[in-house]
């Protein structure tokens, strides 16, 4: 089985064309697949038409997802994915934006956002972000079962008395 | 606003050993930010809740972030989690789970609970040389280039002080002397602009 991809949900084609280059820079091939809208992710992480096929298009294992998005707003995508019923709602979320407001910032951490990240403003700063953002949540981070049933009880090895 | 305050690290973890590697990694990684080290869950509780000895919170800042050992005397750190998700104040500040437990029931039970990162320490045979470049790198995401991760901002009257983390580039920040160490909350007086506190 291949690798799952990173889901880069981002409309600025100017952002996606530097974004995808710092990505290639890396040493190991990072997967990656690209949507445009909020509704096009929404889509493709529920596996409606034409994304009904998981072996071409699977489950992510991040999601970098911008905010200001046509159609449903990163905000609105991440809200989705956390109320799911599924795995799927402990999907790994890092927002980046060109926003840096507080309001932005606690907003995302309140829906529950992994981390936030800030665009850089050079290319630089870009590749750097690309090369940790690879050894930290492809390789660091302990990612979550997306498949297996969502946990519902009491922490595993508790007993309120 | 008079100057800006370090945003500051709390470390939850029962083992000294542990605690130890984790902030001389955090020093290789330059992160200057002051780590506030507890030991035990009820501690954690009561530092983010800010009652008792903590109940000053210009001395004892809500953290930017949690680092979270799960296997902790007194409250668990899955119930700590799961007891920060209803407070309004706290509920945002993003929890990395430190812990060698692997189970994956556990890790789902902890991204179930709100854990924004979930982070296994490496077995003890490397342990030192392992955890330290772990650690390297959390500490290099979370600072070399602070500017680029945005930690939430809380509602509490301490917010401007609580800041962002500065820029590694520039500022006075960057003279205090590395490697700094951790800071246990109880046994401190005056945790906050303590750096004469010395190594060990």
């Amino acid at each position: 089985m291949s690798e799952a991809p990173v889901l880069l949900v981002e409309d600025d084609p100017a952002d996606v064309r530097l974004i995808q280059r710092a990505f290639g820079k890396l040493d190991k091939n990072v997967p990656m697949i690209r949507l445009t809208n909020g509704d096009d992710a929404v889509a493709y992480l529920s596996g409606l038409a034409p994304y009904d096929n998981r072996g071409a298009y699977p489950i992510p294992s991040v999601v970098l997802l911008d905010i200001k998005l046509p159609r449903r707003s990163g905000f609105e995508v991440l809200e989705w994915v956390r109320r799911q019923q599924s795995a799927l709602k402990r999907l790994p979320i890092v927002i980046l934006s060109s926003s840096r407001h507080s309001v932005d910032i606690n907003r995302a951490f309140d829906l529950g956002a992994n981390s936030y990240l800030a665009k850089p403003e050079s290319i630089s700063q870009l590749d750097e972000l690309a090369s940790q953002f690879q050894a930290y949540w492809l390789g660091l981070n302990e990612p979550p079962d997306l498949h297996g049933e969502p946990w519902t009880g009491r922490p595993p090895g508790i007993h309120h008395v | 606003m008079s100057e800006k305050r370090l945003a500051t690290i709390l470390l939850v973890e029962d083992e000294a050993s542990d605690a130890d590697l984790i902030c001389r990694g955090f020093a290789k990684a330059k992160v200057v930010n002051p780590i506030v080290h507890l030991r035990n869950g009820d501690d954690a509780l009561a530092y983010l809740e800010g009652v008792g000895q903590y109940a000053d919170r210009a001395k004892f800042p809500l953290p930017a972030f949690i680092l979270l050992d799960l296997k902790l005397p007194g409250m668990k750190g899955l119930e700590l989690l799961q007891w920060k998700r209803t407070r309004r104040e706290v509920r945002r500040i993003p929890v990395v789970v430190l812990t060698s437990d692997r189970e994956s029931a556990t890790m789902d039970a902890a991204y179930d609970l709100g854990a924004n990162s979930y982070l296994v320490k490496p077995g003890t045979r490397l342990r030192s040389s392992a955890l330290w470049k772990q650690f390297s790198v959390t500490g290099l995401i979370l600072t070399s280039r602070p500017s680029l991760l945005l930690v939430p901002r809380l509602n509490t009257r301490t917010q401007s002080q609580v800041g962002s983390f500065p820029d590694a580039g520039t500022g006075a920040h960057q003279t205090s002397r590395l490697p700094r160490p951790c800071r246990r909350a109880a046994a401190e007086k005056d945790l906050p602009n303590s750096n004469t506190l010395k190594m060990d």
